[in-house]
């Protein structure tokens, strides 16, 4: 049981694991898109960081990154990926598992 | 870890509702639906049956067709400054229940035609309060107390055929209008001092 849970632990996917990008990757799940704006303010990261987290993501395709206008404005949209929302979901049970204590 | 996710997601799904435009559109949609059928009455005397048959046509299109006003608002209101989101569209697998819900509230007013207050404040108050719930809108609980009051209160003052159902969509499209005018207004506000900081 226990060694069941370290071995859990261990597949906690690591790219999601880190504050940062679990931060995008939660607030990316219930958006059907955002641009970096949007994602600067509800992450409180700041432009340079949140650049870089989103093109690991982007890096594993978790994310899709892509630059087009809304009305007359020119922004970088990013949305999760059918790959990004499974992983995101799995992160999400695993963690829910290791709370619960369940090592199966 | 689990708290700062769901806190995170909460959030993303509440922006969508921040700067009001979405409740003046669906409030807008709801009071125009409830004052409709009100009309026919006053007209008739009784509700007439195009009345229903404008009912059921407005309300399927204010659901399909609210996502599209409310971006049109956005695009021109409010992304420029917060921002461009839109949040996922999850409201089509709930429509289904949602029509099962409003067909059996008519079947629940047919058959026992006494009781539509009640079960029109009743039903309005579930959509309203699985709103607040699913959203983190805590507006939405008054709204939802509001829907529930009024079922009563019409009861109870003998206003029991079909145009009970119609009061309450009107109180409550009202009182949803108004408050987001109001939260339109306060979202200008902030972002014009935001751009004069």
């Amino acid at each position: 049981m226990r060694d069941n849970l370290y071995s859990k632990l261990s597949s906690l996917d690591r790219t999601i694991n880190e504050p940062a990008r679990l931060s995008i990757m939660a607030a990316l799940y219930d958006l059907k898109e955002a641009d970096f704006v949007f994602l600067q303010r509800l992450t409180g990261l700041t432009r340079g960081n949140l650049s870089a987290h989103i093109y690991k993501l982007a890096d594993k395709g978790y994310i899709a990154v892509e630059k087009r206008f809304v009305g007359k404005k020119p922004v970088t949209v990013c949305r999760l990926t059918p790959e990004g929302e499974r992983a995101f979901r799995e992160y999400v049970r695993v963690l829910e598992d290791l709370v619960k204590g369940k090592g199966d | 870890m689990k708290d700062r996710i769901n806190g995170i997601r909460k959030e993303a799904r509440a922006s969508w509702w921040e700067d009001g435009i979405t409740e003046i559109v669906a409030g807008l949609g709801v009071l125009v639906i409830g004052s409709v059928g009100i009309s026919g009455y006053a007209l008739e005397g009784r509700v007439p049956p195009w009345s229903y048959a404008v009912f059921i046509l407005l309300m399927v299109a204010l659901a399909f067709g609210i996502r599209w006003v409310v971006l049109w608002a956005k695009e021109r209101w409010v992304w420029p400054h917060t921002g461009y989101s839109v949040v996922k569209g999850r409201g089509g697998k709930y429509l289904i229940p949602f029509y099962l819900i409003v067909f059996a509230l008519l079947a629940l007013a047919f058959l026992f035609p006494s009781y539509t207050p009640i079960v029109g404040g009743t039903v309005g108050a579930v959509i309203l309060v699985s709103l607040a719930l699913y959203n983190g809108l805590r507006r939405f609980y008054a709204l939802a107390l509001l829907s529930f009051v009024l079922g009563i209160l019409l009861y109870s003052v003998g206003i029991r055929d079909d145009r009970a159902t119609f009061l309450i969509l009107i109180g409550v499209g009202s009182v949803m209008f108004f408050l987001g005018v109001l939260r339109f207004a306060r979202f200008k506000r902030e972002v014009s001092s935001a751009h004069e900081g």
